[in-house]
C-alpha cells in the first residue's frame, strides 16, 4: 500500500511574533514544547510505581535567531524587553498563514530569560540563542 | 487612540489591526503603556507627528474707506 503524504510538511514558514514585531524571517530554529508534571500515584499493595497527571507544563521556549542589531530587529526588540524587565507575548505558528485548526497560533506570555549579546567564533554566522521564560497561561487560537 | 508609523519590521497587531502593518505605514491603534514603551524603545514604531496648530491670525484693521474730498460732489 502506498504511503500517504497527507498532513506531512516541511518546516520552513514558522511565524514568530515578539511583542507584535514579526521576527519570523530571522528565525533559524524554534522549540516550543509542552509536558505534564507526573505525580506519584502508587500506594501500599502496589508492586509497581506509577503516576497520575499533575500540572501542565509549557517548557521555556527557545529560539535561534540570526543576530541583527538594526532597529526593530532581533537585538533591539529583545534588549528593550530585557532592559525594561517586561512581560510580553510571543505568538508562534507553524505557518505564516491564517489561524486554523491545521495552523494553531500559540500565544505565550514570556520574559527574556537568557539572550546573548555577542556569542560566536571567528568566521561563524552570528546567531542569537534566546530562551524565554513562561510568565502566564498560554492560549491557542485556531481561528 | 494614537497614530504611529511602523518601523523597519512588519507589525502584526492581531485583534487590533486585521492586516499586517508594513514598514513605513501609518496606523491608528491603542497600545498599553508598557507595549508602547517597548515598541518605541526598539524602533518598531514611532509616533506620528501631530500637525502643529496654526497660529491665530493677527488682528488687522480693515482699511478705512477714503472719505469725501473737500469740495467734492457728495455721492451715496
Amino acid at each position: 500500500m502506498a504511503g500517504s503524504l497527507s498532513g506531512k510538511h516541511v518546516l520552513y514558514d514558522v511565524s514568530m511574533i515578539v511583542n507584535s514585531v514579526d521576527l519570523s524571517n530571522e528565525v533559524e530554529m524554534v522549540t516550543i514544547r509542552v509536558g505534564m508534571e507526573p505525580q506519584k500515584g502508587d500506594a501500599m499493595g502496589d508492586i509497581q510505581r506509577y503516576n497520575f497527571p499533575g500540572l501542565q507544563i509549557v517548557t521555556d521556549p527557545k529560539v535561534t535567531w540570526y543576530q541583527d542589531f538594526a532597529a526593530a530587529k532581533v537585538y533591539a526588540t529583545l534588549y528593550a524587553a530585557w532592559a525594561a524587565r517586561s512581560v510580553f507575548n510571543i505568538v508562534a505558528k507553524g505557518q505564516s498563514g491564517a489561524n486554523a485548526t491545521t495552523n494553531p497560533a500559540w500565544t505565550i506570555p514570556v520574559f527574556v530569560a537568557d539572550m546573548p549579546v555577542f556569542v560566536g567564533t571567528h568566521g561563524d554566522r552570528h546567531m542569537a540563542d534566546v530562551t524565554f521564560s513562561i510568565a502566564g497561561n498560554v492560549s491557542v487560537a485556531t481561528s | 487612540m494614537a497614530t504611529y508609523i511602523c518601523g523597519p519590521s512588519v507589525l502584526r497587531l492581531d485583534g487590533k489591526v486585521d492586516t499586517p502593518i508594513q514598514p513605513g505605514d501609518a496606523f491608528d491603534t491603542e497600545f498599553s503603556e508598557d507595549q508602547e514603551a517597548l515598541l518605541l524603545a526598539s524602533g518598531a514604531i514611532t509616533k506620528a507627528e501631530t500637525p502643529a496648530a496654526s497660529p491665530a491670525a493677527p488682528f488687522t484693521r480693515s482699511p478705512v474707506p477714503a472719505g469725501p474730498t473737500d469740495g467734492a460732489e457728495h455721492k451715496e
